[in-house]
């Protein structure tokens, strides 16, 4: 296959490679989403003063939940909820919860931790403002420390949802259905299309490498009209 | 200044360790309506600590605190485990070396009795007090040495935010009031400007405002101008006097004697963790007894 005859190839399939790029790009941003969410609530119980049982518990609950996540790799996490923990949600017509629900748990024990980092960025003197003026530790929290602490944490947030958006390529390892019908991620799609004809394997695999390239450079610029608005809301 | 009425703060016997290190050893203090006391001291004699102590953000170790009649702190049992302790200790030597046993042994029995109600009281109070300190705080003003304005709100939302939220305050009730008030402090064109525009002057100002927003009984100040470039100290005071002076409750840890001269109705000077003495400021600054005092006015003055 010339290069011409790639390129031609490509084209034809472009409809069935973007909706891969689109299944990839939906199940990053809805698990970015839910490890925001896992990440805040998770920072905060690590923060809170251990003053009785039940948050003490929950401290422990997050200890070990980080510590799993962490020490595990992401695919064989994958291929544990798909095997074993979400076998119902697996079976039903449109199972792309299971990879959305895996890489949102993954990314919030990651989360966790940066946003942990940027609350203790926090000067003390924050929440001791707001809790004299009569508000709870978590209203505090919520609109007086965390809105504080995101600033700090937007580039290291930003790289965390870089990383989850190409590792959600590991997600070819596992069946994909919507309404009943099979369908492949970005990159699953790409190897499936290029094997079909021979020669147009490495052309495909170059498509999926400039189409990521170009989502984190998308990314990249998100992130920093996001700190060039935060920085003018400062001065 | 004295009247029947009851104070707005009353400490007792106020204790604060942290670890083995006693910081307040017993604080003993009626603050009344209208009273502007400056509490004064060398560094790390806990003046600072027991400001904190007065809403809680420093939780103290032993003593009572009570705000506007209801008992906000109150722990007695750790002095009674001490007690418990040596009484003990005084058993064993006297087993040893031939004593009053059996009145130890009672005084230790009665002791025990005593820790176990305490125990039952002190845990009731405590749990009431964590429901209830938010409300108390609302009424419980505090400026910091460091302004702590929120950088990343507007001078008009850093005043409205606890009114609003806390109080329940429609928005334009609260920028109303945050104008009247920005207004006497002169700062009324910066209301929509960030604390990162102001100067610290202007910033303390502003965190005065914010805690006179929530209409409170009492405002502590911690050394509000300790952090303050020497040409905006004036400022500061100025606006604190004015204060004083409509009749505000103000509890102010500070190194500024002016002030505590001209402004303060009270003087105390906190030293190895108790009052070590208490005046008229008049009589406080002319003629001091205690030593350590006579000896700290000597190099401050």
């Amino acid at each position: 296959m010339d290069i011409l005859a790639q390129l031609n190839y490509i084209f034809t399939v472009r409809e069935r490679i973007l909706e891969g790029l689109g299944i990839s790009l939906l199940i990053a941003f809805v698990a970015v989403v839910i490890g925001f969410v896992i990440g805040i609530l998770l920072a905060m119980v690590k923060i809170a003063p251990k003053t009785n049982i039940v948050i003490k518990i929950f401290d422990k609950i997050a200890d070990i939940y980080i510590a799993v996540i962490r020490g595990t790799p992401m695919l064989v996490q994958l291929l544990i909820m798909y095997g074993v923990i979400l076998v119902s949600l697996k079976q039903s017509d449109t199972n792309l919860l299971v990879p959305i629900i895996s890489f949102g748990v993954n990314s919030g024990a990651y989360m966790a931790e940066i946003i942990r980092s940027g609350i203790n960025s926090v000067d003390k003197g924050q929440m001791e403002a707001g809790r004299s003026l009569g508000m709870s530790w978590v209203g505090t929290m919520m609109r007086i420390v965390i809105p504080q602490a995101i600033k700090v944490v937007i580039p290291t947030i930003f790289n965390e949802i870089i990383i989850l958006v190409k590792e959600t390529s590991v997600v070819a390892y596992i069946l994909l259905r919507v309404n009943g019908r099979q369908v492949w991620d970005l990159l699953g799609i790409a190897e499936k299309l290029g094997l079909a004809v021979p020669g147009a394997y490495m052309a495909l695999i170059f498509t999926v490498a400039i189409l990521y390239l170009i989502i984190v450079l998308l990314l990249t610029l998100i992130q920093k009209l996001i700190e060039k608005g935060l920085k003018k809301n400062e001065k | 200044m004295k009247n029947n009425q009851i104070p707005v703060i009353s400490v007792k016997d106020l204790k604060k360790d942290f670890g083995n290190n006693k910081v307040l050893r017993g604080v003993n203090i009626d603050i009344n309506k209208g009273d502007v006391v400056a509490v004064i001291g060398p560094s790390g004699c806990g003046k600072s600590t027991f400001l904190r102590c007065l809403n809680l953000l420093e939780e103290p170790t032993g003593g009572e605190i009570v705000f506007n009649n209801s008992i906000i702190f109150k722990m007695y049992c750790n002095e009674t485990k001490e007690q418990i302790k040596a009484t003990q200790k005084e058993i064993a030597f006297a087993k040893k070396n031939g004593g009053d046993v059996e009145g130890l042994t009672k005084k230790l029995n009665e002791l025990t009795a005593l820790l176990a109600s305490q125990k039952t009281e002190e845990k009731q109070i405590v749990k009431e007090s964590k429901k209830n300190i938010n409300l108390h705080r609302q009424k419980i003003g505090m400026v910091f040495q460091q302004f702590n304005l929120f950088p990343h709100m507007t001078i008009m939302d850093n005043i409205t935010l606890a009114p609003m939220k806390l109080k329940k305050m429609p928005k334009d009730e609260a920028q109303l009031l945050a104008l009247k008030l920005l207004e006497k402090v002169g700062l009324a064109d910066r209301a929509s400007d960030y604390p990162s525009a102001l100067s610290g002057g202007q910033k303390q100002r502003v965190a005065i405002v914010r805690s006179l927003a929530m209409e409170p009984d009492v405002i502590l100040f911690d050394e509000p101008t300790s952090a303050l470039d020497p040409e905006m100290v004036g400022e500061v005071l100025n606006v604190m006097t004015e204060l004083a002076r409509s009749g505000m409750t103000m509890v102010v840890v500070t190194h500024e004697m002016g002030f505590a001269r001209e402004v303060a109705n009270r003087v105390i000077f906190i030293d190895e963790g108790v009052i070590k003495e208490e005046n008229n400021p008049k009589d406080f600054f002319a003629s001091p007894k205690n030593p350590r005092l006579v000896d700290f006015l000597s190099k401050v003055l």
